[in-house]
């Protein structure tokens, strides 16, 4: 529940109308739950008329032929109720594995197919705790919503035919129920917007201390912060008992108004059937109908009371649907607004000069090996830089550089075929760039759980033993792979959690070596490690150009830029 | 690894039982609402009952049959209906104050506990996602009290008291009533027991799904650079998809749990119905049991009090059913618990046995001392079609047996995490169907040929494998139907009716990994296009891999590789 009253009005409408598509999409399946609830509630119906009927007679001391034959009316409704449980059930069970499995699936080819909007590991948390608090709405909330409209329709008309008296008791008590249920709702929405930011307040506080429990622990705090977590908690348990004993007042109105309809039912049947009415309805009234009618007092507001029970549902698949949908990345609009600050800074220092006209005069078309660049434009909708024609022969380097932000990152992601360019061309070996032909090593270095020969096979599946242990040690890991128990069957960590990140950087690089790619495009490939690491992936990096690969790299690193054969300075793209 | 037994439970539980006591007089407070309010329900129901019972018979008969004062059973059931919401009302309040007490307290417990571990330890604090999980984790401890012993400890002692109570009228309803109680506790206990072991499961999945989805994410676009995007994003597919299963399974549980505690409630309340109300009426001495002599009013109460008992019981299961997570929470936060850390330190000791599907790992095929195909690394994701394509002598046929199991080199493949060495026969028979490229006629009748392939065959699904395997046509033309003996001499089968019977064999069983070798060896053209279109529904629900000397020999595939110099290499 937490969850929901962080929303916006606008994720809120976008989460209500992303459960809506879901839920044409299983249409069908949830057509049936619906269905077997209604058959459900038809039969509780019926149990409770063969129970009527049977005790009826026993008031009215009938004979045993006719009892019998009433017994086996109700064991028969029985049967069928429980026959229609079990068959609701399993209903519900399979709309819940669709939901799951369409959600899933929506979810992965977003990832797979949109490539633009970048996503960080961040978003991994999707594919787990909002997708499993999806499926209440559609099996729980979505039928009891429907139910209660129609069941209490059903009884209503079945009471008003026995008698319409006690019919206008149970309609009179339906319409009070759900208007007194919104005003308090109201009540409570308020008290929780008020309380909403306090008690993000405290929890990020809960959250925070816990880790920074290194840090508090080696400046000796601890104590003071265990304390403070103590009066934190008190302090949010104080705030939700706030909102508590609002929010509970709601369904105290409901189950006021159902026993008091109920209590109300009774007394009226009872002075009836007592004879304190002569005239009306009542002064008819026999103890079948009476009995029946008190019977199926409570399945009138059965399905409201346990609406309200459900009510939570939808608010916590609410909030599962606008965490699905939130971009928690950066994407193109909000990229812009970081580089329009860089921008600022970059305007006042005059050492980045254009020069993309320089580099495009040595654009020969006769060339046709090589990466050739021709009036380049990139970016995610609008332009990031000015167009851009440069040339790369086999086994040059060539740097990038520029303010961080510039769209350095994009140049190389375009290069690399992963996001079209906005304009322009880009080809390799006069052919455009295909997936295979290019590789692009990202910032952070890909390392997936599994074994390391797993790692290193994600470039080149069928790569041999012998051949992974020639890329290890040309990227200067054999005295590492050495001390390791399980050699190249060793399991590496999700996020590669049980390496230094100089380790991941050189298994990028080895991969680098095994795949062999015609076009090799670089990230700060040397940032944040230490200057051994960085050497020996420099001199990889020097060996490919042995092999005649084209090497495109984005670093500030001197050394690293030393190597390089060409230099491209980026500037931005001149706003006026 | 994560093993059910009752000890551990309890050593889990202790510590959240502890923080539970500390506030016992505030959580029996609200635990005395919510017994006010189940029992106001129990007797609003039961009094509305037996008021017009009376009201009835006096209208009947007259005054004489029944003492009624109706200002004061009218007082009563106005009474019970505002009491027991102004009980439920206060219970809701009360316990949650409880609960949100004793997490308050847990929270300090936990920190407590989190300062004492190592500095090393403590790196793992760092990951926001290990302290939001911690405390969601604390969160879901809730559901100890409020969802599992406050319902159970309610439904057994209101029912408990109120069966007491009608004995008073006659012993029998009692046991009725004491029976269904014991029923219902069995099946709670069991449903426990599963969720719990459940549960588990369900948390060691999702971790891996998280941490791998992670993995995937961070590297999105190396992977697609790799070409391994899809492969990889497809492995978390099917991780999710067990997962779901798993959820699917917990719920069944629980349907299964609701049906039994159903029928047991039903029964009770039958018998009770037919003691006092169906047999009474019978003028026989035969009748064993001393019957109670109830007036109808009593009747029509007891049966309505019945019916409001069995609204504690049935909402139980769904309750209960949180029990799984609550067990894997309280195992993650116990204290210093060794497998969280190792979660979380750096460990290079283990291997992979994790993977999800067919995994090849350092396999070779030998022909006469000469090495003909060497597979360093294969995987084959849950449902993927796989063709391999290689000329003869390539090791095909070798690579399928030991796919199969059946073969020396199937040491060096796993199948779900588990190496098909491990097998057993009835193993192999259960996961893998192979279609060898040898076809075998039984001597016996078409009959026998097919029951081999599935104890307890039907007709029906005997007709409909043989259509699908595009030999309707020549069973139906058979002189004795399935009584047909197919000897050599009396019936000889041409080799394309015999491909087709192994193919009618194959599809009456349900492996979920499928060597095919050459499976459409030895037919013509136009039976080949039939029988591709009747295996498809029952091949795309399965893992398959085919094998064969060219592309156009087997079904469509996902991927196909070509075995070239001993050696695996994409298909062009």
């Amino acid at each position: 529940m937490r969850n929901t009253e962080s929303l916006t009005a606008e994720q809120r409408r976008q989460a209500r109308d992303f459960l809506q598509s879901l839920s044409v999409e299983v249409g069908s399946s949830l057509g049936w739950v619906k269905l077997l609830a209604a058959l459900v509630s038809l039969a509780t119906v019926g149990v409770m008329i063969a129970l009527a009927l049977l005790l009826a007679g026993v008031v009215q001391g009938d004979a045993l032929e006719a009892q019998g034959q009433r017994f086996f009316v109700l064991c028969g409704a029985i049967g069928v109720r429980v026959l229609f449980v079990w068959l609701h059930e399993r209903a519900a069970e399979r709309l819940t594995l669709e939901i799951q499995t369409t959600a899933t699936e929506q979810l992965l080819t977003h990832w797979q197919a949109d490539m633009q909007h970048s996503v960080t590991a961040a978003d991994a948390i999707k594919l787990t705790t909002p997708l499993d608090a999806l499926w209440p709405y559609f099996t729980r909330y979505l039928p009891q919503l429907w139910l209660s409209m129609i069941t209490p329709l059903v009884i209503l008309a079945l009471v008003f035919r026995l008698d319409w008296i006690a019919g206008l008791f149970l309609l009179l008590a339906a319409p009070l129920i759900p208007t007194f249920m919104i005003l308090v709702g109201f009540a409570a929405e308020r008290l929780n917007t008020q309380h909403f930011q306090e008690l993000r307040q405290v929890s990020r506080l809960l959250t925070n201390r816990i880790s920074a429990l290194p840090l508090l622990k080696g400046l000796d705090r601890a104590e003071d912060a265990q304390a403070e977590v103590a009066t934190t908690s008190e302090q949010m348990r104080l705030l939700s008992m706030k909102t508590l004993r609002v929010a509970f007042l709601s369904s105290a109105v409901l189950e006021f108004f159902a026993a008091l309809a109920i209590a109300a039912v009774a007394i009226y049947v009872g002075f009836a059937l007592l004879g304190f009415y002569t005239s009306g309805p009542g002064g008819e009234l026999t103890f079948l109908v009476g009995i029946t009618i008190l019977l199926l007092a409570p399945e009138y507001f059965q399905p409201l009371r346990t609406l309200s029970q459900f009510y939570h549902e939808r608010a916590s698949a609410l909030g599962a649907a606008a965490l699905l949908l939130n971009p928690t990345s950066v994407d193109a609009s909000k990229e812009r607004t970081v580089l329009a600050v860089a921008d600022r800074e970059v305007m006042a220092d005059k050492h980045y000069e254009p020069v993309h006209e320089s580099v495009s005069n040595s654009v020969s078309k006769s060339i046709r090996a090589g990466l050739m660049v021709k009036s380049l434009k990139i970016g995610y909708q609008q332009p990031l830089l000015n167009p851009l024609s440069f040339v790369v022969e086999p086994g040059q380097i060539l740097a990038l550089q520029g303010p961080s932000g510039v769209g350095k990152t994009t140049l190389l992601r375009t290069l690399a075929g992963i996001i079209p360019p906005l304009a322009g061309m880009c080809r390799l070996n006069n052919l455009p760039v295909t997936r295979g032909n290019a590789a692009y090593l990202a910032q952070t270095p890909l390392v997936i759980e599994g074994s390391l020969a797993t790692n290193l096979r994600l470039a080149a599946p069928h790569a041999t033993t012998e051949q992974m242990l020639q890329a290890l040690a040309a990227v200067g890991l054999n005295d590492w792979l050495e001390g390791l128990p399980h050699k190249l069957s060793t399991i590496l960590k999700a996020q590669g959690a049980n390496i230094s990140g100089g380790e991941a950087r050189r298994i990028a690089m080895a991969r680098l070596l095994l795949a062999a790619p015609k076009l090799v495009l670089l990230d700060e490939p040397t940032a944040s490690l230490d200057e051994d690491v960085a050497t020996s992936v420099r001199r990889t990096i020097e060996s490919l150009r042995h092999t005649d690969r084209i090497v495109v790299v984005a670093s500030h690193d001197p050394a690293l830029i030393a190597l390089a054969d060409t230099q491209l300075k980026l500037e931005r793209i001149d706003v006026d | 690894m994560w093993t059910n037994s009752r000890n551990q439970t309890f050593r889990v539980l202790k510590p959240w039982a502890q923080d539970l006591q500390k506030y016992t007089g505030r959580l029996v407070l609200g635990f005395c609402f919510s017994v006010v309010a189940l029992a106001s329900g129990i007797a609003l129901l039961g009094f509305s009952g037996w008021f017009i019972s009376a009201a009835g018979l006096i209208g009947l008969f007259g005054s004489g049959v029944i003492v009624l004062n109706i200002y004061l059973t009218g007082g009563a059931i106005r009474f019970f209906a505002l009491s027991r919401t102004v009980a439920r009302y206060f219970e809701r309040l009360s316990q949650h104050d409880a609960v949100l007490r004793v997490q308050s307290q847990s929270r300090v417990r936990i920190f407590a506990d989190l300062r004492q571990g190592s500095m090393d330890s403590m790196k793992a604090f760092h990951s926001g996602s290990f302290v939001h999980r911690l405390l969601q984790d604390v969160d879901t401890m809730n559901g100890l009290w409020l969802r599992i012993f406050s319902p159970l400890l309610l439904a057994g002692l209101v029912t408990f008291v109120l069966s007491l109570l009608l004995w008073f009228w006659s012993p029998w309803i009692t046991f009725g009533v004491l029976g269904f109680m014991v029923v219902c506790i069995a099946t709670c206990l069991r449903l426990m027991h599963s969720v719990a072991s459940l549960g588990a499961r369900h948390h060691v999945l999702s971790e891996r799904l998280y941490r791998r989805t992670m993995d995937g994410l961070a590297g999105r676009d190396e992977l697609w650079c790799w070409g391994q995007g899809e492969y990889y994003f497809n492995q978390l597919a099917y991780l999710r998809q067990r997962i779901d299963r798993l959820h699917q399974k917990r719920q069944q549980r629980v349907r299964r749990a609701n049906t039994i505690i159903q029928i047991a409630f039903y029964t009770a309340f039958l018998w009770v119905l037919a003691i006092m109300a169906v047999v009474p009426t019978v003028e026989l001495a035969s009748v064993p049991i001393a019957l109670p002599d109830l007036g109808p009013a009593s009747i029509v109460m007891i049966a309505l009090l019945l019916l409001a008992v069995s609204e504690a019981w049935l909402a139980l299961p769904d309750q209960l059913s949180l029990w799984g997570s609550i067990l894997a929470a309280a195992r993650r936060t116990e204290p210093q618990n060794d497998k969280q850390l190792a979660e979380h330190q750096l460990s290079l000791n283990e291997r992979d046995e994790s993977f999800e599907g067919l995994q090849i790992t350092e396999l070779s095929i030998i022909h006469n001392d000469r090495p003909v195909l060497q597979i360093p690394e294969l995987r084959v994701l849950n449902g993927e079609h796989l063709a391999i394509i290689g000329d003869s002598g390539a090791g095909k046929s070798s690579l399928a047996d030991a796919l199969s199991g059946q073969g020396r080199e199937s040491k060096w493949i796993t199948w779900q995490g588990r190496s098909l060495a491990q097998f057993t026969d009835a193993d192999c028979a259960a996961h893998i169907g192979y279609l060898s490229q040898m076809d075998t006629v039984l001597n016996g009748t078409l009959w026998d040929n097919l029951v081999i392939a599935k104890r307890g065959l039907r007709v029906e699904e005997a007709n409909e494998v043989l259509a699908l395997a595009d030999l309707s046509g020549w069973w139906q033309g058979l002189p004795e139907g399935y009584h047909t003996r197919l000897d050599d001499e009396s019936m000889p089968l041409s080799g394309g009716q015999r491909r087709r019977l192994s193919w009618a064999r194959l599809l009456l069983r349900n492996p979920q990994l499928v060597i095919l070798d050459e499976p459409f060896y030895s037919l013509d053209h136009d039976t080949r296009v039939r029988l591709e279109k009747g295996v498809e529904d029952w091949l795309a629900k399965r893992t398959v891999i085919s094998f064969a000397h060219d592309i156009q020999a087997v079904p469509s595939p996902h991927r196909a590789l070509r075995i070239q110099h001993g050696k695996l290499i994409a298909h062009e």
